[in-house]
């Protein structure tokens, strides 16, 4: 019986070690081709006259959609921000999701909203409209005030209204820099196949913002917001950047993403029954087109030109996380009819099973494995040496990722040009890889247990307590009623 | 050796390796402090020399410059910044030293460099020091095989604003390399409105690749907003193809000529939906009393997007064209109904907080 035991601990642990090797190759093959990508873009960038596209009439122009429930105490700031592009075809549309705020109410007193009769543009379900707004003093722009719908419904009411071929999904916290748009209208002028374009998406927390615009940037003192920091300096410069340069991306932030309107209306929109809309989005995307023969380009524009803020209590990020895992488990469920089908291209052969195996599974094998690897130890099925040099080579080279990332920050972008920032960066990257994943791969699996829950008491906007741009601001809770 | 041993090895080279990337983290920021201090200093000396008086400080400047790319990325940069800012005789000794310190040569070598990078990079430094050779060696670039390359060359050419340049910028139209909207907004420029005349006077053929450039000629003109325009965009308006009628349209009413107004009126009869949309917009901008009749015919069209326009056209062009947007709340169409109410309460809005109403249609 102890010898099955054994065997059985041997073999757990044996496949674990192999799925830790395939991981850390991948992902240092991810970690070169991004690191050519943004050298390339880095060559390239002073050729490229971005400031001419937010200038020229002939551009093509954007509506930003807005989707804000209870986001009272940042709206108005926002949307001043965002009149602040260098673009200057763009209409902003604040979509109020049947806020039970003065969201609506601060509209209406800084930009003088009145109600107009608008015509939809696009048939695509979502719940009732109420009334659109225009501003006589500011043109560009709209409110559409629909009842509570959550965050993909209101981006669908946008969507119905929208008024450009380009369509701009943000979140009410979003601050854009002022070129952002520019940046990535020129993705799609550059290629005309593409038709959905996303962005580094930076944390703001601890930096200088004044009335929505970033003026310095730092990292803040606490240890959490610092992780997030690190984890997604390492989501976009080691993952997608590689992933776009692959023709392999199925995922772009729902914080920042430029879309052709045209393509969003064929597919129906953002999916209203899952907490994932943004990622099944995309993949919806893929999948749609190709069936259709038609060109399908998803990029990613390499500068960091969004920033967002992070939860700042462990509460607020573990539901967040939650949230993002259930995302992927509802969109690999839901277009499992893609994996592994050459019809799909590299993203049905490759990006696929790789999100089923390492995002998917990921977690709960490595869970297993650190479990398979305590009583293996306990019941001496493994020797002690073995093990810590396992964990040491493990922890050292999850180091040396987190590394190459910073490198190529700096090397690329410098957005932390202080010693102290870089110093808190390095100090994380060392804990980040002790404590942090194996605590965030406890999070993910958990969400299978909260996807199940889920799906019998609904779908909600994500909890997220706003600070506010720059001064500080009445906290809002974004529990939908 | 053991399976521990190679596996301690393992370790050993990994550990190496974080502390080389640690290494290089440090050293990286490090280097690039100094880089940017050394950077930013380089380009205030550059614009100071490239502001100041005289050519050979300039010409001393530029030898420095020459061998070391860069500096000459730093120059680029800081040309593309304040060249704005130059008259003509400073623009003049700017080439003349660049001609002279060889760093016009070094950009035409750049030019042939089989990296397309270099080759953008010495067509954009080219462009900025503004040799009279200049325009020469871009319009080679506008065929490049680099997209970013070419996308230099049309910026580069319309820097040399010359007519050889708007020629070259116009021929362009014809490929379909680079996207007309590209060239046309780089040729949309009061430098380049006489070339534009001309070439759309030679272009008189009747098949399908004269029109489309009939078309885009009439959009630059109308980005480019002169009068002196006018009589050319009517005759495309009354003689040429829907896309040329429509474009010639919109063109009139930001070319600012009130003679255009009739032809625009008769316009808002033609068989394209298109063309009577921009015309309306057009005389939205152009017209008067005399419009409210024919523009608020055009609430009965067939078209919604017509019927929008019009409707826009109406709050634009005064009292008269208010009246008639009042009259259309009675409308058997609820779209015009709307439309016409939209616009009378954005009237009434920008009256009362004593501003233009926005345009919305």
């Amino acid at each position: 019986m102890t010898e099955v035991l054994h065997e059985g601990l041997r073999v757990v642990t044996g496949l674990t070690l192999g799925y830790f090797v395939v991981l850390n190759l991948i992902y240092t093959g991810l970690l070169v081709i991004g690191w050519r990508a943004v050298e390339d873009y880095v060559r390239r960038r002073p050729l490229r006259d971005y400031e001419a596209v937010g200038r020229s009439p002939l551009s093509m122009p954007v509506t930003i959609l807005v989707p804000a429930y209870n986001e009272g105490p940042v709206i108005a700031d926002a949307v001043r921000a965002l009149l602040g592009s260098q673009f200057l075809e763009l209409e902003i549309m604040v979509v109020n999701d049947g806020s039970t705020d003065d969201t609506l109410d601060v509209m209406v007193r800084e930009f003088g909203m009145v109600s107009v009769e608008r015509v939809p543009r696009a048939r695509i379900p979502s719940a009732a409209v109420r009334q659109v707004l225009v501003s006589p003093t500011e043109s560009r722009v709209v409110v559409v005030d629909k009842a509570n719908g959550g965050k993909a419904d209101a981006l669908n009411a946008g969507l119905t209204y929208a008024r450009y071929p380009l369509v701009c999904a943000i979140d009410g916290d979003t601050l854009l820099d002022p070129g952002a748009l520019a940046r990535l209208v020129w993705e799609f002028q550059s290629a005309p196949e593409t038709v959905a374009v996303g962005g580094i998406v930076r944390i703001v927390n601890g930096s200088d913002v004044r009335a929505g615009r970033l003026l310095e940037v730092r990292t803040p003192k606490g240890l959490l917001v610092n992780m997030q920091i690190l984890e997604y300096l390492r989501a976009f410069l080691g993952g997608r950047i590689a992933w776009s340069r692959l023709g392999m991306l199925v995922i772009i932030s729902g914080a920042f993403g430029l879309f052709r309107r045209d393509a969003l209306v064929e597919v129906g929109g953002w999916d209203t029954t899952t907490v994932g809309e943004d990622a099944e989005l995309i993949l919806r995307l893929h999948r749609r087109r190709r069936e259709a023969g038609q060109p399908c380009r998803v990029t990613f524009f390499p500068d960091p030109i969004c920033w967002t803020e992070a939860p700042s209590s462990l509460r607020v990020l573990i539901r967040q996380r939650d949230r993002w895992q259930r995302g992927t488990i509802e969109m690999l469920q839901r277009h499992r009819a893609m994996i592994g089908r050459r019809r799909y291209g590299a993203v049905g052969m490759i990006a696929l099973p790789y999100f089923v195996v390492f995002e998917l599974f990921g977690p709960t094998i490595e869970l297993l494995g650190l479990l398979a690897f305590g009583v293996a130890l306990a019941v001496g099925a493994f020797s002690p040496t073995y093990a810590v040099v396992f964990m040491l080579i493990t922890v050292v080279y999850g180091l040396v990722l987190s590394f190459g990332v910073l490198l190529m920050e700096q090397r690329a972008f410098r957005r932390y040009p202080d010693w102290r920032d870089l110093r808190r960066l390095i100090l994380v990257a060392l804990l980040e890889n002790l404590i942090w994943r194996q605590f965030m791969s406890f999070v993910r699996v958990r969400s299978w247990w909260t996807l199940w829950r889920g799906r019998r008491h609904g779908h909600q906007w994500g909890e997220m307590t706003r600070v506010g741009f720059g001064a500080p601001a009445e906290p809002a809770n974004k529990e939908a009623p | 050796m053991t399976v521990l041993g190679a596996l301690a090895l393992l370790l050993a080279l990994t550990s190496g390796l974080l502390l080389l990337l640690i290494g290089l983290v440090v050293g990286r920021k490090t280097a690039r402090d100094r880089a940017e201090r050394r950077m930013a200093n380089r380009r205030r000396l550059y614009a100071e020399a490239v502001r100041g008086v005289g050519g050979p400080e300039l010409e001393a400047m530029m030898c420095k410059v020459r061998d070391d790319r860069r500096a000459q990325t730093d120059l680029m940069i800081e040309l593309g910044r304040i060249r704005i800012e130059l008259d003509a005789e400073r623009r003049h000794d700017l080439a003349s030293a660049a001609e002279a310190s060889g760093l016009a040569a070094e950009a035409v070598k750049q030019i042939g460099h089989h990296n397309a990078v270099v080759r953008g990079h010495g067509g954009l430094l080219l462009a900025r020091l503004g040799t009279p050779a200049a325009a020469e060696y871009l319009q080679i670039l506008l065929h490049d095989r680099d997209a970013d390359v070419r996308l230099v060359a049309c910026a580069g050419l319309a820097l040399a604003e010359t007519r050889g340049a708007a020629r070259s910028l116009a021929g362009a139209l014809r490929d379909d390399r680079i996207a007309p909207e590209r060239i046309i907004e780089r040729l949309a420029a009061r430098w380049a409105l006489e070339p534009v005349l001309e070439l759309l006077a030679d272009e008189t053929g009747g098949d399908e690749d004269s029109a489309r450039f009939r078309t885009h000629l009439a959009r630059v003109l109308g980005l480019i907003g002169d009068r002196a325009a006018s009589s050319t965009l009517v005759e495309l308006l009354t003689a040429g193809g829907q896309e040329e009628r429509t474009n010639a349209a919109r063109s009139l009413g930001s070319a600012g000529d009130e003679t255009a107004v009739a032809p625009l009126v008769a316009a808002l009869g033609d068989d394209a939906w298109t063309v009577r949309a921009q015309a309306a917009r057009a005389l939205g901008r152009l017209g008067g009393a005399g419009e409210a009749e024919p523009l608020g015919a055009l609430l009965r069209d067939g078209a919604w997007w017509v019927r929008a326009a019009a409707a826009a056209a109406l709050g634009e062009i005064g009292p008269a064209g208010h009246a008639v947007l009042r009259s259309a709340l009675h409308s058997p169409d609820r779209f015009t109904r709307d439309r016409a109410s939209e616009q009378l309460a954005l009237l009434e809005l920008a009256a009362s907080n004593g501003r233009e109403a926005p345009v919305v249609a």
